[in-house]
Formats: structure tokens, sequence, C-alpha cells
């Protein structure tokens, strides 16, 4: 019987490999050729040569609209989206922690139902939206990235509390303290290291984030990338680049820093 | 008996949800200050029995006194009055493990605080000298400051000890005090609940899975079977063969 199921098995093996083969097959006859352009290698050689001669006096012309300027902006974007996001997610986390097991759950059920939705809207559309709302600059980044984040923030956190140690809030059931005095002193402290380590991870998230942002018009560095890529300032863009990528790798560096720091 | 009596259990039923019943018409009483060992099989209804004398489980019938109050009457801020008498030792320690030791300590005293006090994390000089002096107890002062996760086993379970002791309560119940801690440990926490007995008059109840940790401290030992007393005892009366056939004939 064993035998014989593992022959089968092989056929199985076998037939899979020839269904996907003569997918490829068939989806790459029908991709129709496109010829590359005559200039592609120009272009291509000038985009690489701005990026790898970044247009340094752009750094700081104390303008406000140079690039350490525009990212201190976008960290600003990013910084109060994510504080106010993680303030709002805390009631919608409550909502959605399924506290027992049970297969009927509608408070949790709800609550989950209400952040996936909030987490459907990617941010850009989102900013896009603010932008119609309260007119293009920060303030629609802001908005953006503090609704998006609710999302993410709210599952983190309703899952730190579903997965939380209840032991110590019956001790202090135990010694006759109220529900409030039970929840301060062992509910808190046993999730707010999970709640803000959730918080400076989605912070990493959020700069990334609102570097875009500014692409649509929701302020930040994104603006001035924008208009560096469709003047095709290349050497431009290459230091916006630069000073993204060295933003990200701080702000990722410093957050997994704090983030070790509060086990 | 003419010392007088702390727990009385009349006629104590408690059915689960699922229609088990998890006790089975108990009735016992318990004079100040006696050690009482409860012990029988995992599921006879030892921890149902503990938890429904400061009611972390509700009881379908019959009555629980406390010190002369009957517990299934009472709610709210007398409910709350009657948990800070009687303590509570768990298994699992539940310490908040990343608050210190002297925090663990002053929690003991949370029932004597209105919220907003506790909210503000003000506890008054006579409890934190008083959190100090039952850490004396245990032997554990000298990690007043430390956090409670950096402590071992025995450390927990004698920090939740002090932590009792700060409610000032005439009963104590222990729920498997020592069943995850190795025998040595073992000993040492057990010693420190008979000093409640021996030291401060304090009456104590615990489940206990080794007869012979009941045998050694107990002054009374009670056997559960499937919801009932089938066995009570004084300790210095029993035997372990006796003891062993609690064990024994239990549903599977």
């Amino acid at each position: 019987m064993k035998k014989l199921r593992s022959k089968w098995g092989r056929w199985e093996w076998m037939i899979g490999i020839v269904l996907i083969i003569s997918l490829y097959w068939w989806s790459i006859r029908g991709i129709p050729l496109v010829p590359i352009q005559k200039s592609a290698g120009q272009v291509s050689a000038s985009i690489l040569h701005g990026m790898f001669n970044p247009d340094w006096s752009y750094i700081y012309n104390g303008s406000g609209e140079d690039l350490v300027s525009q990212l201190v902006i976008t960290l600003a974007i990013a910084f109060l989206g994510t504080f106010i996001s993680a303030i709002i997610s805390v009631p919608f986390s409550f909502l959605a922690a399924q506290t027992n097991s049970r297969w009927f759950h509608p408070r949790a059920t709800i609550g989950k139902l209400l952040l996936t939705a909030i987490r459907a809207f990617p941010e850009v559309i989102l900013a896009i939206m603010f932008i119609k709302a309260v007119g293009p600059g920060s303030f629609a980044g802001v908005l953006a990235v503090g609704f998006h984040s609710v999302g993410m923030l709210g599952k983190l956190f309703s899952e730190s509390i579903e997965a939380m140690d209840h032991r110590a809030e019956l001790a202090i059931k135990a010694t006759g303290g109220t529900k409030l005095q039970r929840f301060w002193l062992a509910t808190l402290p046993a999730i707010l290291p999970a709640f803000l380590s959730a918080t400076l991870y989605r912070f990493e998230i959020s700069v990334r984030s609102a570097s875009i942002l500014g692409i649509v018009g929701a302020g930040g560095v994104g603006t001035p990338l924008m208009f560096a890529l469709q003047t095709r300032d290349w050497s431009k863009t290459g230091v916006i680049l630069l000073g993204i990528v060295l933003m990200v790798i701080l702000i990722d560096g410093l957050s997994s820093y704090l983030r070790r720091r509060l086990h | 008996m003419t010392a007088e009596t702390v727990l009385e259990f009349q006629h104590v039923s408690k059915r689960y949800r699922n229609g088990v019943l998890g006790l089975d018409d108990i009735n016992f009483s318990v004079p100040k200050g006696q050690f009482v060992a409860v012990v029988g099989l995992s599921g006879a209804g030892k921890s149902t029995l503990l938890n429904s004398v400061n009611r972390m489980i509700e009881i379908t019938n019959g009555s629980v006194l406390v010190n002369g109050q009957d517990v299934t009457k009472v709610r709210g801020r007398k409910l709350r009055h009657m948990r800070r008498q009687i303590g509570m030792i768990f298994q699992g320690f539940n310490l908040v493990e990343r608050a210190t030791v002297q925090k663990n300590v002053l929690a003991g005293r949370t029932g004597y605080y209105p919220t907003w006090k506790t909210l503000l994390g003000w506890y008054s000089t006579q409890d934190q000298a008083l959190a100090v002096e039952q850490l004396k107890k245990v032997n554990l002062v000298q990690k007043l400051y430390q956090r409670a996760d950096q402590l071992s086993g025995g450390q927990k379970q004698r920090v939740a000890i002090a932590r009792t002791l700060m409610q000032d309560p005439t009963l104590v119940l222990a729920d498997e005090p020592v069943a995850s801690l190795d025998p040595k440990t073992s000993t040492g926490v057990m010693r420190d609940l008979y000093n409640l007995k021996k030291y401060e008059k304090i009456t104590v109840l615990v489940n206990l899975h080794s007869v012979e940790l009941a045998l050694k401290y107990a002054d009374r030992i009670i056997g559960l079977r499937d919801g009932r007393i089938v066995y009570d005892r004084a300790a210095d009366q029993s035997n372990q063969a006796e003891l062993q056939e609690i064990y024994e004939h239990g549903k599977e």
C-alpha cells in the first residue's frame, strides 16, 4: 500500500513539472517583442553618471528647500504620524483582542474587520484623499501615515494582548484589587514593552513610506525627488536617494537598538 | 474544638458549564491556625476547592464561610475586602515579572488602597517599611530592588509569600505552591509556608501533589477524589499506605 502511494507520488511530481514547463512556454510565447531604443545605452549611462556624481551643493543651502531640511520634514511626518496612530491604536487593539478561544467572539471579530479595512487603504491613496481634504503639504502626509499605521499597530497591539500572561492579574485580583488596579499594576507592565517595540518598528516603516508620500504632494523628501526625476536632474536624484538611504539605515539601527533595550 | 473557626464549607457543589461536577457536597471546617493539606489526583477538584474560597471561581450550591461571613453573598467592595484578608499563593508564582521585588511585595497591599493612589504609585512609608520586614521573613531582603524576572523559581515563590503577608491575612490558600520547583527548593518554600502558621498564627490551606510533604508539614490532611472528600484525618494519625488509597480507584 505504502509502496503504491509513493509510486503515484512520483507520477504526481512529473505531471506537475510538465504542467509548469508548458505554462511557462505558453506565457513566454505571448510576450510582444519590444525593441530596445537606440538611445537606451546613452540614457542609462547618464543616469549612472549622475547617480555616482551627486550634487553635493544641494545637501544644505539654508533655503529650507535643501536635502537636510526635507529629510527632517520627512522624519517629522513619520514621527508625528506614528505617535498619533499609536495612541489611536490602543482602544482599537483592546476591541480586536480575542480574549477567549471560543469560536463566536463578535467584539473581536468587529475589531479585526475594522483594522483590516483600515489597513486595506494604501498610504499613497490616503495621502491623495487627505490632500483633497486639507490641501497639499506635510499635514496631509501626517494624516495618511497616522491613519494607515492604525491598521498595522492595532493588529500588532491586539496580538500582544492576546499573547499576554494573565497570571499576575489573578494575583492582584486575589489581593482585593479593583479592575483598574489590576490593569495598572499587572496588565500594563506586561503589554507596554510589546506596544513600544511595535511602535518603534512601525516608525521604521513610516520613515520609508513618508519618503514616498511627497511624490503625490504630501510633503517631505519625495517632492524634490519627483521634481529631480522629471527634470532629469540625475545628480540631484543621486544625492536625494543617498540621503534617504542614509536616513533609513540610521533610523533602522537606532530603532532596533532601542527595541533590544526594551526587554 | 474550642478554637474559633476560620473557614467552613457547607454543602458546597460546583458544576462546570460542560456539566462536569467539580465539587460534590463538600463539608468541612478549619479552626484558626491549622495547617491543612489537600491531596488528590489532578482533576479531583483541589484547585476548584481552593479557588472557591476567595471567589476566583463561583460555586453552584452551598456556602463558604470565612471568619463567619458567607463569601458567596458579598459583592463589589465587600468582596474585595473579603479577598484582601485571604492570601493566595499560586503554582506559577504570578508575580509582575518586569517589576521590582519591592513593587511586587507592595502590590499585596493593593486592597487597602483607593484606586487613585495605586495609579499614582503612592504607598505609605509604613507600608514600604513593612515590605522590607516581610522580605526579611523569607530571607530575600537583599533582592529588594531586583526585577522579579531575575529571580529563581524558589525565590519568586518566597516573594509571593511576602506579598501575601502584606495583606495581613487570616487565611492563606496555596495552590500547588511547589509543583514547579525542585525537591530541595520545595522544602524551603514549604518551611516558609509552615512559618506562616507557626509565627503569624495564619490558617493555611494548601493543595499538594506530594503525600510526603503533606505528612511532613500539615496538621491535617484532606483527601479529595472526584470532587468528594474521601479522607480527613490529623496528619499524625495518617500513614502513607492509607493516603495512597486516595490516589486509587479514581476515574480515569
